[in-house]
């Protein structure tokens, strides 16, 4: 059966046939309907307010934004969903998707005041994931209003009123839209949320809106944190800058640490570096520190070792500096940049066993063993 | 091992998605108490992350009860053990089809080994670092809109479709839309990504493979291929 079903390119026809298969979803509408005006008022007016609904919002929330999805991206429903959706959805459905949308939308507040927070306590990849998750429940908050509004246009020109539960509905959906806006908009929100204007994931949305919705658009896609991310693009190190090598610097390497220069953009070369090993050591409390061994080449060509301290994301504002004890054979400071102490090891450094003191922003001193040198073992 | 990190669990005999990698070729991950600990303390314990439909909820307590550790120890190692072994579970499902993201991450000292992105069956991701030493999970998260149940009582329907919300996310933000038809494509080789986090560290991502297109959705694996929903779905497989 699924062969005869039309593909779902964009993802929202699937939704679709999920919610419209839900059992109370089915019913509602395989139900005799009122297909006069008056009696699609009625069927509202005679819904009791704040009760009895729906006892199950997230199949109408689906059901809604996917929808809506469909009429901002001007896609055709596929057949067997059209021939289900006809004429407007039943209001005992509609309700319970307005008190999922508000669901939603609370949900969306709470992840936005949350982002800064978490951001900060992220692993790689997660900390972006958590800007973009936003701007995806941002879509789909918008789409389940579009999917939702429909309904409510048809329901005003049946000459339903808009003092009504739906329309007391329709506001509760505005307020708590007003509510996860503006915290969603916050500086240091907007700031993390512009991140995403580094994925294609922005610009994707905008090439799929369609009609009106285009003169429209809210403000995550009108331009609003491209201009954010241009405001702040001072403090970003872009990578280019903080990559080891040139492409100049490239040429001058030995063959078997060669570059791997990336063929679509020239300004990117990247150092194959030999990375050795990487561990990770407890420090004190929760923080730990990550030691690598590093073998590349230098500018010149000149092999070279390097040990890396790496705070990470969490310890990042804790350690400002490290000092390097070789084994009694010396010592040496780096600081923390970006997260990282590197340090240049000579010849004989390389059998030496290794400790370092790290150095907090408030002036604690914290020894760790790093019990490691880069030509043995443990 | 002295000054060795503590490790939670070794998952061993995993297929490895690799591109790279020969057929049949199996690989382990190591999961450390650190990424235990960030993954308990802000995933687990997070009220809007549905981990209790991930895990019993008397596991989800436990855990809760001591998000920071030990682990090694009382109630909590109990937890743990369970949660592990049902994580390893849903990571061991991906890789053997398999549904991975796989990429080259480049960050400021040069190539720092791939990525693996797993949309989960639960519709969790789960995060791999993949290095030529060792493969490690660096944490597992659901993002808001796969986390969204309204109902907010653990709709039994709901959550088997999670895994197609976390699936399409990933598809979404490292495919392009094709301007006219409005379709995602297989990008190609030369596609990538770059993030230059504010207080972050800064990543390129590059060969970005959707390793296997056909299980993603993709049409076929050649660049260019039309996305669409998948079909299948975990129970089937």
């Amino acid at each position: 059966m699924d062969e005869q079903l039309e593909p779902d390119y964009f993802g929202h026809f699937d939704d679709l046939r999920w919610a419209l298969g839900l059992p109370d979803i089915e019913a509602a509408l395989k139900r005799e309907r009122p297909w006069s005006a008056a009696d699609r008022v009625r069927e509202w007016e005679s819904l009791p307010s704040r009760s009895g609904i729906h006892s199950d919002t997230t199949g109408p929330y689906w059901l809604v934004s996917s929808l809506g999805f469909c009429r901002l991206y001007d896609i055709a429903l596929p057949r067997d969903v059209a021939s289900v959706l006809r004429g407007p959805l039943p209001a005992q459905i509609t309700a319970a998707a307005l008190r999922g949308l508000i669901h939603a939308l609370e949900h969306l507040a709470l992840d936005a005041r949350e982002l800064p927070e978490r951001f900060d306590d992220a692993e790689p990849v997660e900390d972006v994931a958590l800007c973009t998750s936003i701007l995806h429940q941002l879509m789909q908050t918008w789409a389940a209003f579009i999917g939702i509004n429909e309904n409510y246009q048809e329901y005003l020109d049946a000459g339903g009123s808009s003092s009504g539960e739906f329309g007391r509905l329709m506001r509760e959906i505005l307020d708590a839209s007003e509510r996860a806006d503006e915290v969603a908009q916050s500086d240091e929100q907007m700031q993390l949320l512009s991140i995403a204007t580094e994925l294609p994931l922005l610009e994707n949305w905008r090439k799929m809106v369609r009609g009106p919705f285009v003169e429209t658009l809210p403000w995550w896609l009108d331009g609003t944190l491209e201009r954010t991310a241009a405001g702040h693009a001072a403090q970003r190190r872009p990578l280019s800058e903080l990559l080891l090598m040139t492409k100049r610097d490239a040429a001058a390497a030995q063959p078997e640490h060669r570059l791997a220069a990336s063929s679509h953009d020239s300004r990117l070369a990247v150092a194959e570096a030999k990375h050795l090993r990487q561990t990770e050591r407890p420090v004190a409390g929760d923080r730990s520190v990550t030691v690598r061994f590093w073998r590349d080449r230098d500018t010149n060509g000149c092999k070279r070792w390097r040990l890396e301290l790496i705070g990470g994301m969490d310890e990042m504002k804790e350690y400002v500096s490290a000092e390097i004890d070789f084994g009694g054979a010396g010592t040496r400071a780096a600081s923390f940049s970006l997260g990282v102490a590197t340090f240049e090891l000579g010849p004989g450094d390389l059998d030496a066993e290794v400790s370092a003191t790290l150095v907090t922003a408030r002036g604690e001193r914290q020894y760790v063993l790093l019990n490691e040198s880069p030509n043995g073992g443990h | 091992m002295k000054g060795e990190p503590n490790i939670m669990a070794v998952w061993k005999n995993l297929p490895d998605p690799t591109p790279t990698a020969s057929c049949g070729a199996s690989t382990s991950i190591i999961v450390s108490e650190r990424t235990w600990r960030h993954f308990v303390e802000k995933h687990v314990c997070k009220s809007s992350e549905p981990w209790r439909d991930v895990f019993a909820e008397a596991i989800v307590k436990e855990l809760a009860a001591t998000p920071h550790g030990p682990f090694d120890q009382g109630p909590a190692a109990d937890a743990s053990k369970a949660a592990l072994a049902i994580l390893e579970g849903e990571v061991r499902s991906c890789l053997s089809q398999p549904l991975v993201l796989v990429y080259t991450s480049i960050g400021a000292r040069g190539v720092d080994g791939q990525r693996w992105l797993l949309p989960l069956p639960s519709g969790a991701i789960a995060v791999v670092n993949s290095t030529a030493a060792e493969k490690t999970l660096r944490t597992c998260y659901f993002t808001g809109a796969a986390s969204v149940d309204p109902t907010g009582t653990g709709n039994v329907a709901f959550k088997s479709r999670r895994w197609k919300i976390a699936l399409k996310q990933l598809v979404y933000e490292h495919t392009d839309a094709d301007p006219v038809s409005q379709r995602r494509r297989l990008p190609d080789r030369g596609y990538r990504r770059e993030k230059s986090v504010i207080g972050g560290q800064p990543e390129m991502c590059i060969d970005i493979r959707f390793v296997d297109p056909q299980i993603w959705g993709f049409v076929g694996g050649a660049a260019g291929s039309e996305w669409a929903t998948p079909t299948w779905t975990w129970e089937t497989r």
